[in-house]
């Protein structure tokens, strides 16, 4: 990333963001808040000091300094050239924003994992002696040893593990897929209902999805699940009960099948790995935005609008003045941040706070 | 779950237009960044809501945002794991093999 901008282009970001314009969040790309507070302060009032950003802010300094090393490692603010008084000045939104997607995007290394993979395989087969089957081209299926199944494909795997889950207390999970495919998707919603009906305590380490927008309101999953990331996970893993581990045959050849391990030490080993991952991965709704909630007036409202109502026939169905129908709606509009109608029913769309006509009586209909 | 609404596809020139709005850009503040008139977006849009059905700005930035949260390459194809992980903040939630 370039350091010196030249004042052109400096002054071009401080000076063509108009107060109060729409400025992504850096929160989104996963900047710090007081980060993403710095660089909209630089990029909308225009080049300052740490001093002065501190004093305008009312932040201590040495948070804004903080701030800003942030920002300048991820390429958003560059520095002046005075040592004693230096500037910050703020790089275009759209530079910063690509860079930070760019910086999140190539987070899932494929590499890196296979190779850690291997690592840990490689390491449990001199530890324990077990796993000593040719791992790198694995011919046939069934049992290698008595403790090792080897299932040469990912429809035989899906198989064996349905087979394996009734009745199961826990399972870990380390995904390091940032998506998965479609069919893999349908198969594995089917087995999460079964074991979220049998009570089974679910512990997901995964790494954050590519392109997560954080400040989106979410809802929680089921809470059978509890959900950890991490930027660097180990290996593709699963363990039921720390009896039976399943873990891929190649993790560069996915379609290769998995490898079933019933070896006691290597499932408490591949367990222990488990939970020295999950005590340093972090719990994704841990500063996370909470959803924001309708009152119900505002949901009435809202469904009432979205059937297609206006404003003043709306209020004659809520039984409120026009008015009141005005101050409603905009209170919510602060509250979800935008200026307009489209806005406000594109924020609610995307949260599904209410449905577009079509679609108001389906299954999900709010009454 | 069962979506009535159609699968449109946007044109560019939708796309740019309801990027720009969704931005907050005024009808005027976007045609001109657009360089097309105001009646020109006037009338993209009105097409794009009969497209989808409905009667005004809200009920159409209803339906866009709805289709864009439905339609995210997160949420796979399957309705059930539509329902189940469209709006979960982990993409990884589930176990699977």
């Amino acid at each position: 990333m370039t350091i010196t901008v030249p004042a052109a282009r400096a002054g071009r970001a401080a000076t063509t963001l108009p107060i109060g314009a729409a400025l992504p969040s850096l929160v989104r790309w996963g900047a710090s808040a007081d980060a993403d507070l710095v660089y909209r302060t630089l990029v909308t009032f225009g080049p300052r000091t740490r001093r002065d950003l501190g004093l305008e802010l009312a932040m201590p300094v040495r948070r804004i300094d903080d701030a800003l090393a942030e920002l300048r490692s991820a390429g958003a603010v560059t520095a002046g050239e005075a040592v004693r008084s230096r500037t910050w000045a703020a790089v275009p939104p759209d530079v910063v924003v690509a860079a930070l997607r760019t910086r999140r995007l190539s987070l899932a290394d494929e590499r890196a994992l296979a190779e850690s993979h291997r690592r840990i395989v490689g390491d449990l087969r001199t530890r324990l002696g077990a796993l000593a089957l040719p791992l790198s081209a694995p011919v046939l299926g069934g049992l290698q040893d008595e403790q090792v199944r080897y299932l040469p494909t990912r429809h035989l795997t899906r198989a064996r593990y349905a087979e394996l889950l009734p009745g199961r207390q826990e399972t870990l999970t380390i995904n390091p897929e940032q998506a998965f495919d479609a069919e893999s998707a349908r198969t594995g919603a089917e087995l999460d209902r079964r074991l979220i009906a049998q009570g089974t305590r679910m512990r997901v380490l995964g790494v954050p999805p590519a392109d997560r927008d954080t400040l989106n309101p979410q809802e929680r999953p089921h809470p059978a699940y509890r959900i950890r990331e991490s930027l660097r996970v180990p290996l593709k893993l699963i363990v039921l009960d720390r009896a039976v581990a399943l873990l891929p045959a190649d993790p560069e050849r996915i379609e290769r099948g998995y490898l079933e391990i019933g070896h006691p030490g290597v499932v408490s080993a591949l367990a222990e790995l488990f939970e020295r991952h999950w005590e340093v991965a972090a719990d994704p709704y841990v500063g996370a935005v909470t959803p924001i909630v309708l009152t119900s007036r505002e949901q009435a409202l809202v469904d009432l609008l979205a059937l297609g109502h206006t404003d003043v026939t709306a209020a004659g169905q809520l039984r409120i003045s026009a008015r009141s129908v005005t101050n409603t709606l905009r209170r919510l509009m602060d509250h979800l941040g935008v200026e307009n109608r489209f806005q406000l029913g594109l924020a609610l769309g995307a949260m599904n706070a209410a449905r577009p006509p079509q679609l108001s009586t389906s299954e999900q209909d709010r009454t | 779950m069962e979506t009535d609404l159609p699968k449109i596809t946007l044109s560019e020139r939708e796309r740019e237009l309801i990027a720009l709005l969704a931005e907050g850009h005024t009808d005027a503040g976007a045609a001109e960044r657009l360089g097309i008139s105001p009646r020109s977006v006037t009338n993209i849009l009105r097409s794009l809501m009969d497209r989808l059905g409905v009667a005004n700005r809200f009920q159409l930035g209803l339906a866009l945002g709805f289709l864009r949260r439905s339609h995210t390459p997160k949420a796979p194809s399957d309705p059930a794991v539509t329902e189940q992980t469209a709006g979960s903040a982990v993409a990884s939630t589930e176990i699977r093999p």
